[in-house]
């Protein structure tokens, strides 16, 4: 029973925050606004500043997290509901792998805006990869830990 | 059937992990010292090696700016924030003859671009090639010619490389040579000659008025003073004479990196002052949790003694529980810090809009261990009175108490 | 030859003389009975064989060696190797399994041997709760592993106080019939008890009354 409160807590609570970092806490760009770019704007080459209504990877990278986090919240769920030392175990190994999922969105598959100054780039993208690990490391020690409970009433 | 050994480390481990709760809050008390001290170390190096950068490598002695704008220099300088400010370029050969003077080179500052979305704040800064000395010393390799209208140099944080096309207001410029990381301003500025700067400003109407004398305009000089002279002499020199007619104003860059300094020993006496009331704290919750399980162990050691347990077997079993406690608390502390400083640096850099630079790995693991040690201490600081008095109970009667 | 001489031995707290001028004999391989109603003495005379504490007045020898000159830390030496202590409360560490708590009686001997741990507890029937805590077993499993904890150095001197006290019938007869068992191999066993029908499976049974040596009964 602890272990089913603590452990979904702990997922719902990250996959929560997989959904707010990049909106709220340390959020990605915002959306271009084509009226309040002055006549002063460079155009460039979409390397380090934004064509009126060009919309950012990061943007992108935020709207796919919103769907991992949900999942996240959503198997952190099933693990409460879930008195089967087996079924907890399988969604945990589940939720390991979404998390590796969530890091590889700001990384490898979508990505975030290209210079190193940018506020995606010094906040959204380490938050979202640190909470990715936190993710694992919870999702495979909570494994770990049901296999152990498994072997005890084997035993 | 593989049980684990009995030894002292193990007992020592077992009390721990039976009571989780009350050793995981022992735990975030000690992580809160370590990753208090480590991250604040690591911080205030970071920030000392970024400021301590700049002041060797410069180059300049006195800035030369418009009046009111010393700070808009500095913003410029530290964060790569420049606003457009001007001065008349004529007096750039009035300051050359001054005693003591050994170099002058001035520099033009484009607006800064923060239009719209995710533009980094990209700084556009003319040149002088001949007389510069601020930007040559960080190019990481040399350049082979002067740089033509057609080519730019590049700060360590703009994503182009060398070879690279790059356009600014649709004009196509190629990078000719890269910045090493400097952990000022710079990483974020393209530099181009001065007149290149000045068709860039007039083809993209950034300059509103009288544009053909635009030429005669510069934004700052950046004087380097002979060493046999005092930069303090030197602008006592330039001030009555020019100081009104250009309505210029001077700042010493050692004035400006003591002012940083300032601020460095007042965030380093706050890091120092949260660790050492984070220090006490945890003995204290150590030896107030310590004491109050006495009565709890009595038993338990009463009947470790009684099987034979020698009353120092017994201190160093109390002894490692606490010492194990620290050891977590303070890798914890240190991990969570390290990582959140790695993975934010530019972040918290920016933040605080000072100069910074990364810390050597090396460093690094020095400040681990010494933060490690000193974590070490709080456990058995703490729970040597429990371990001492717990002991002193050894007969049977103590055993037998409320049977 | 005597396991255990205790002359003239005296227990004094202020004005409170807990013993007085106790004086018995205890041959190898006999079993002795201390009996007495609470405040007798039988206890601080149990902590006084059981090197657990010294006597006011007097000398105790034990297996030759008076032990009644000796400091705390060779006390303790001597309590270690010469003496089985079995316990009313059985008195397990509560974080230690069956095995373990009986490996720990070893560590503090000589050394841990899991096997010997695991041959004592099969000798006591208690080999398949091996790897079980103190709360996942009864009261007689528990008095039991206390036994096999006592065993387990090969003690010259087992010293049980009250050993039946908080058990039922069944298992106070399966903890008297190892009692037995080991007085047929050769134990010396001194048993402290209120119980007559205890103190009647001794050779001999010692009633004190008030601290002092009442009758010495021959059973």
């Amino acid at each position: 029973m602890k272990n089913r409160i603590v452990s979904s807590v702990l997922f719902i609570f990250i996959g929560a925050l997989l959904i707010l970092f990049p909106l709220y806490i340390l959020p990605v760009c915002p959306l271009p606004d084509a009226q309040a770019i002055p006549a002063t704007t460079m155009a460039g080459d979409g390397h380090m500043h934004s064509t009126p209504g060009k919309i950012m990877k990061c943007f992108w990278t935020a709207r796919a997290e919103i769907g991992i986090g949900s999942l996240v919240i959503a198997i952190g769920a099933l693990v409460l509901f879930s008195r089967s030392l087996f079924v907890r175990i399988g969604l945990s190994m589940a939720l390991a792998c979404t998390a590796v999922l969530a890091a590889a969105i700001p990384t490898i598959l979508i990505g975030v805006c290209g210079n190193e100054m940018m506020r995606c780039n010094m906040g959204a993208k380490p938050a979202l990869i640190l909470l990715a690990i936190v993710l694992v490391i919870a999702a495979i020690s909570n494994v770990l830990y049901l296999n152990k409970q498994v072997n005890k009433q084997i035993r | 059937m593989q049980e684990k050994p009995i030894t002292i480390a193990n007992l020592a481990w077992r009390n721990i992990q039976r009571r989780p709760f009350r050793s995981c809050c022992l735990i975030i008390i000690i992580m809160l010292f370590s990753a208090t001290l480590f991250g604040g170390s690591v911080l205030m190096k970071n920030l000392s090696l970024g400021i301590s950068g700049m002041a060797n490598r410069l180059g300049a002695d006195i800035l030369v700016v418009p009046y009111g704008y010393e700070k808009n220099l500095e913003v410029a300088l530290l964060r790569g924030e420049p606003s457009s400010f001007y001065l008349k370029a004529d007096l750039i050969d009035k300051i050359k003859v001054i005693k003591g003077v050994k170099a002058v080179s001035p520099q033009l500052f484009i607006a800064s671009l923060n239009a719209g979305c995710c533009t980094s704040k990209v700084q556009l800064i003319g040149f002088d090639q001949q007389s510069d000395f601020v930007i040559k010393p960080w190019l990481q390799t040399q350049l082979n010619q002067p740089l033509n209208n057609n080519q730019v140099v590049v700060g360590s944080k703009i994503t182009a490389n060398v070879g690279d096309e790059i356009k600014f207001f649709n004009h196509p410029f190629k990078v000719a040579a890269k910045m090493d990381s400097t952990g000022m301003g710079f990483d974020t500025s393209v530099f181009m000659t001065i007149p290149t700067a000045q068709l860039l400003m007039k083809e993209a109407n950034l300059i509103e008025g009288d544009t053909e004398h635009f030429a005669n305009y510069v934004s700052s000089i950046f004087v380097k003073v002979d060493p046999d002279y005092q930069p303090k002499d030197v602008v006592n020199q330039m001030m009555p004479k020019y100081a009104i007619d250009y309505n210029i104003d001077f700042v010493m860059t050692k004035g400006m990196l003591s002012n940083i300094s300032k601020w460095l020993n007042g965030f380093s006496t706050i890091v120092y002052s949260l660790s050492a009331i984070f220090w006490v704290l945890a003995i204290i919750v150590i030896f107030v949790i310590f004491s109050s399980s006495l009565n709890e162990r009595k038993r338990e050691i009463s009947l470790l003694r009684i099987l034979g347990a020698s009353r120092s077997d017994l201190v160093k079993m109390l002894l490692r529980e606490s010492l194990i406690i620290s050891a977590l608390g303070g890798i914890a502390g240190i991990v969570i810090a390290g990582v959140l400083i790695y993975a934010f640096s530019l972040l918290i850099c920016q933040s605080i809009g000072l100069p910074c630079m990364n810390i050597s790995i090396t460093d690094g693991l020095i400040y681990a261990l010494m933060v490690f040690m000193l974590t070490l201490i709080i456990g058995p600081l703490s729970s040597i009175y429990s371990a001492l008095s717990l002991t002193k109970f050894d007969t049977y009667q103590t055993l037998r108490e409320g049977e | 030859m005597n396991m255990l001489e205790v002359n003239n031995v005296s227990k004094i707290y202020g004005s409170l003389h807990a013993l007085s001028e106790v004086n018995l004999t205890v041959e190898e391989g006999k079993w002795l009975s201390i009996m007495g109603p609470s405040g007798s003495g039988k206890t601080t005379l149990m902590n006084i064989i059981g090197c657990m504490d010294k006597p006011s007045l007097g000398s105790v020898i034990l297996d030759g060696q008076d032990i009644t000159q000796l400091s705390l830390p060779q006390l303790t030496e001597i309590r270690r190797d010469k003496i089985g202590l079995i316990f009313q409360q059985f008195h397990l560490v509560s974080y230690l399994t069956a095995l373990e708590n009986v490996m720990v009686a070893q560590y503090y001997h000589s050394m841990v041997d899991e096997k010997e741990a695991l041959q004592a507890l099969e000798r006591v029937g208690l080999a398949a709760r091996a790897k079980h805590l103190p709360r996942q077993l009864s009261g007689g499993e528990q008095q039991r592993v206390c036994i096999a904890r006592a065993l387990i150095n090969y003690p010259k001197l087992i010293l049980a106080d009250e050993p039946t006290g908080n058990l039922d019938e069944s298992n106070e007869a399966m903890v008297m019939n190892l009692l037995h068992q080991l007085h047929e191999e050769g134990s010396t066993i001194i048993v402290v008890t209120h119980s007559p029908e205890v103190s009647k499976h001794a050779q001999t049974t010692v009633v004190l009354e008030h601290g002092k040596v009442a009758s010495i009964i021959n059973n």
